[in-house]
């Protein structure tokens, strides 16, 4: 019968169609796994690892070269261990698999040695992270040794480093730290002392170590607002603009009292060594204000950063509304 | 004699029917059950199965393909809506091919096939059991439970997943459809966005839930034939409960495999 | 020799109904072997459930019935499967199978449970459907045959594995004075021939004088049986007047004034 025969191709089409159907949704959708050649790195992180889940991407400078799979936390030490696999199809390499393997071991010890790191990065606006292998350590830096327990068997160790977040904070912590070491105190007692010792304090290198200290500390806090604008949170910074606000009063009070005293100081203008110690003087106000200047802006980009981060707490990660299509 | 234990005894008998509605299914089931040992050894009609593989497969298929298409756009439209005033129209294709792959897939084909498979082994059991077929069978020695049942629940058992990976790809290219024409995404972003929010595990979690709405369909649609009151409005209202308890317990086991699943982290 | 003694089907103080309403009560009759049996009654006394729970379909409130000599109530259910092999039923309308052929139909039983070989099973199907005059109609579907083509094929069904003892419900409803003597003589060839003893469930007075050895008749009123015996004898003889309205086709009338009077 005619019909039956067309009853039982179609038949046939249908459960082959389906089954072919099958298998390419399994192969596209990785499958392949099964057939690619891989290797395990793990690594240690002692910071959150928020945002970052086993499938998160795995990148070298950029590039996708595989994805995490596992995340656990070790017991004895708090530090969450992350397994990645990474696909050696991504690092061209002639040969069968086990020379692709090999190449790709003394290709990550070399790299490591040359300052190969791994650091969580954020992947997009939805807060998800993943890890990238840069060279974030300087060349020929000792490795760190890995925490006890890893790697595992026939695994590759790659140390991490913290992520911007951390350093940032970190950044500003070393300007405030440092600005706060200025030895204010020392500098009105030796103005109050005397007069006469005003060329002398005025030669003392401290004072001129001080004004290079709260120059450099200014510069890594500018340095660090200008970073800032990826991540901050907004407690943290009303913390940090309080302190900066502190130190700004002193610092204020400190100029306001060299330039009373040195207006009280009655100082006889035939002498030129006053005249001297008085230009230096000048010069060293000249120097404190401009410390001062660079200390405002700080504040004053500070303070925007503030404000824009609690108009629009996202563009920490997304930045200032640029529309972007994010593709991995 | 304890007025209480009376009342007690009262209510008992008035709840008897309510129960011997929650029994019979049961029975039914057992019944089947009871049978598989014997079809494992003497095998089915391979005409009726092929005949119901016909019925199952072949021909649901386009109307499911239609069907699963036609979501796949609406989703990606409304997804579009949305994620436009982010920017972010690609992930379009997360959310469509997540959706379809995850839900909508097998419960889209689920509630064609209650519709197309259910509804038709209620009246077709339903009208046999009114031509006193039923009765022809069982004195014949022949179980018309498993003899009528088998090959429904075979066909659907091996067509519904076949019909539900039809339908997912149906679905993802109706999101790829919309997605290409109207936010001129390009076919390779979609696609590789596509296969970038799925894996094999979220596929194959997805259509396996088509086994167990094809156990529920062919059952309760065979279950409602069987019960059917013997004149022609009985068969007709057999039709309609089979479409609305299976369109139930579709629901009911979904909602039962989604907690399954979320326990072992899907 | 003790086949011969031995009742075809014996049923002993049955009781049957639907969820507690009886519709027969203390029902007692035989069959002998190679008779042919009517159950005759007025519409709505019971006699197709009667038949129903003979075959085994239903199972009464209380009674046994015995099909040679095996008890189909008290049979588990394999054993009652095994029972219902030994006799062939034809329901109604046939009751063929509507997604198989005739020709199909009738190898059904043969495939199930015999271990012939195809060819045979096609040679046993064309042999039975010769018998009821349907030879070359195997390849039909049952919705392309007659009403009585239908009883025929469902008949040869019924025939297929050779049972010695054959049911008939109602196999001259819905068919034409003509078909329906062509029924009746073939049942005759069927008993003739092979000696089967076949019991049938009807109210076509011409059919059950034309073909019945003995007759039950039941009734509604009493639920019970109210006549057994040969009908030409209780048509003549019968002391109950609505047995013999029954049978003379006065019951209209008859009962009609004995519902008054």
């Amino acid at each position: 019968m005619a019909n039956d025969s067309t009853q039982k191709i179609k038949l046939g089409l249908f459960v082959t169609g389906g089954i072919v159907l099958f298998v390419a949704i399994l192969f596209f959708l990785g499958m392949t796994d099964i057939f690619t050649n891989k290797a395990t790195v793990q690594t240690c992180f002692s910071e959150s690892v928020q945002g970052l889940t086993v499938g998160s991407a795995v990148k070298y400078r950029g590039v996708p070269i595989g994805s995490v799979t596992k995340i656990s936390i070790r017991v004895p030490d708090k530090l969450v261990q992350v397994d990645m696999a990474v696909e050696l199809r991504h690092f061209v390499s002639a040969g069968d698999h086990g020379q692709q393997r090999s190449d790709f071991r003394n290709f990550f010890r070399s790299e490591l040695e040359q300052g190969m790191r791994c650091r969580l990065e954020y992947a997009g606006i939805t807060g998800m992270r993943y890890i990238d292998f840069d060279y974030y350590a300087t060349p020929g830096e000792t490795l760190p040794e890995p925490p006890a327990g890893i790697p595992d068997a026939g695994a590759l160790y790659i140390p991490a480093v913290p992520s911007p977040f951390r350093d940032i904070l970190k950044a500003i912590g070393t300007s405030l730290d440092r600005i706060s070491r200025i030895r204010f105190e020392e500098i009105s007692d030796g103005l109050e002392r005397s007069l006469s010792e005003l060329s002398g304090l005025l030669a003392d290198p401290a004072l001129k170590s001080t004004i290079a200290r709260i120059n450099e500390a200014s510069e890594n806090l500018e340095l660090g607002s200008r970073t800032i604008s990826r991540v901050f949170s907004e407690e943290r910074l009303n913390r940090l603009m309080g302190l900066l606000e502190e130190d700004l009063e002193k610092v204020n009070h400190l100029t306001e009292q060299l330039i009373n005293e040195t207006r009280e100081a009655k100082i006889p203008e035939s002498t030129s060594a006053f005249r001297d110690a008085s230009n230096a003087i000048t010069f060293s106000q000249d120097e404190l204000a401009n410390t001062l200047t660079k200390l405002n802006q700080t504040l004053d980009a500070l303070t925007e950063l503030a404000d824009s981060l609690s108009e629009d707490p996202s563009s920490i990660v997304s930045g200032k509304k640029k529309q972007q299509f994010q593709m991995e | 004699m304890n007025p209480g234990v009376e009342q007690l005894k009262a209510i008992s008998r008035r709840f008897r029917p309510l129960l011997q509605d929650g029994t019979r299914p049961l029975e039914f089931i057992g019944r089947i059950a009871a049978e598989v040992p014997s079809l494992l050894r003497n095998g089915m009609r391979k005409r009726d199965l092929r005949y119901y593989l016909d019925l199952c497969g072949v021909q649901a298929l386009p109307i499911v393909l239609l069907i699963c298409l036609l979501m796949g756009m609406v989703m990606a439209v409304n997804g579009q809506i949305q994620l436009s005033k982010l920017g972010q129209e690609i992930f379009v294709a997360d959310a469509v091919g997540l959706v379809v792959v995850k839900e909508l897939g097998p419960l889209m084909v689920a509630m064609v096939m209650t519709g197309w498979a259910g509804s038709a082994f209620a009246a077709e059991v339903g009208t046999m059991k009114l031509d006193e077929q039923i009765s022809a069978l069982e004195t014949m020695g022949i179980r018309p439970e498993s003899f009528l049942v088998f090959p429904k629940l075979t066909a659907m058992l091996v067509s519904m997943p076949i019909l539900t990976i039809f339908g997912d790809a149906a679905g993802i290219l109706g999101g790829m459809l919309i997605g290409v024409t109207s936010m001129r995404i390009p076919p390779v972003a979609y696609w590789t966005r596509t296969l970038e929010s799925l894996d094999v595990t979220t596929f194959l979690l997805g259509a396996a839930k088509s086994v167990p709405f094809a156990l529920l369909i062919t059952l309760a649609g065979c279950y409602c034939g069987f019960n059917a009151a013997n004149n022609s409005q009985g068969v007709g209202r057999g039709a309609t409960k089979a479409v609305v308890s299976s369109i139930f317990l579709i629901v009911v086991a979904d909602v039962f495999i989604t907690i399954l699943y979320s326990f072992i982290g899907y | 020799m003790e086949k011969k003694t031995r009742p075809e089907i014996e049923v002993r103080n049955l009781t049957i109904g639907y969820g507690g309403n009886i519709v027969l009560k203390d029902l007692n009759f035989q069959v002998a072997s190679g008779e042919i049996f009517c159950i005759l009654g007025g519409s709505g006394c019971g006699k197709s459930t009667l038949l129903k729970h003979i075959i085994g379909l239903y199972e009464p409130i209380s009674g046994d019935i015995l099909i040679q000599g095996d008890s189909i109530v008290q049979a588990d259910e394999h054993h009652r499967r095994e029972i219902m092999r030994r006799f062939g039923v034809t329901y109604q309308g046939g009751a063929l199978f509507s997604s198989m052929s005739v020709a199909e139909n009738v190898a059904l039983p043969l495939e199930e449970y015999t271990r012939l070989t195809p060819k045979e099973i096609a040679e046993t199907v064309e042999a039975k459907l010769r018998l009821v005059d349907l030879a070359g109609f195997g390849d039909y579907m049952p919705a392309e045959l007659s009403g009585g083509m239908a009883k025929r094929a469902g008949l040869a069904r019924a025939l297929a594995l050779n049972p010695k003892l054959l049911f008939f419900d109602e196999p001259s409803a819905g068919l034409d004075p003509i078909t329906s003597a062509e029924l009746d003589r073939l049942l005759m060839r069927l008993r003739d021939r092979f000696g089967a003893t076949i019991v049938i469930v009807t109210h076509e007075l011409d059919s059950v004088f034309a073909i019945a050895d003995r007759i039950i008749m039941l009734d509604k009123q009493t639920r019970s049986i109210i006549a057994n015996g040969p009908p030409a004898l209780l048509r003549d003889t019968s002391p109950n007047e609505k047995v013999r309205a029954f049978l003379t086709r006065d019951g209209l009338k008859m009962t009609g004034s004995e519902a008054r009077g």
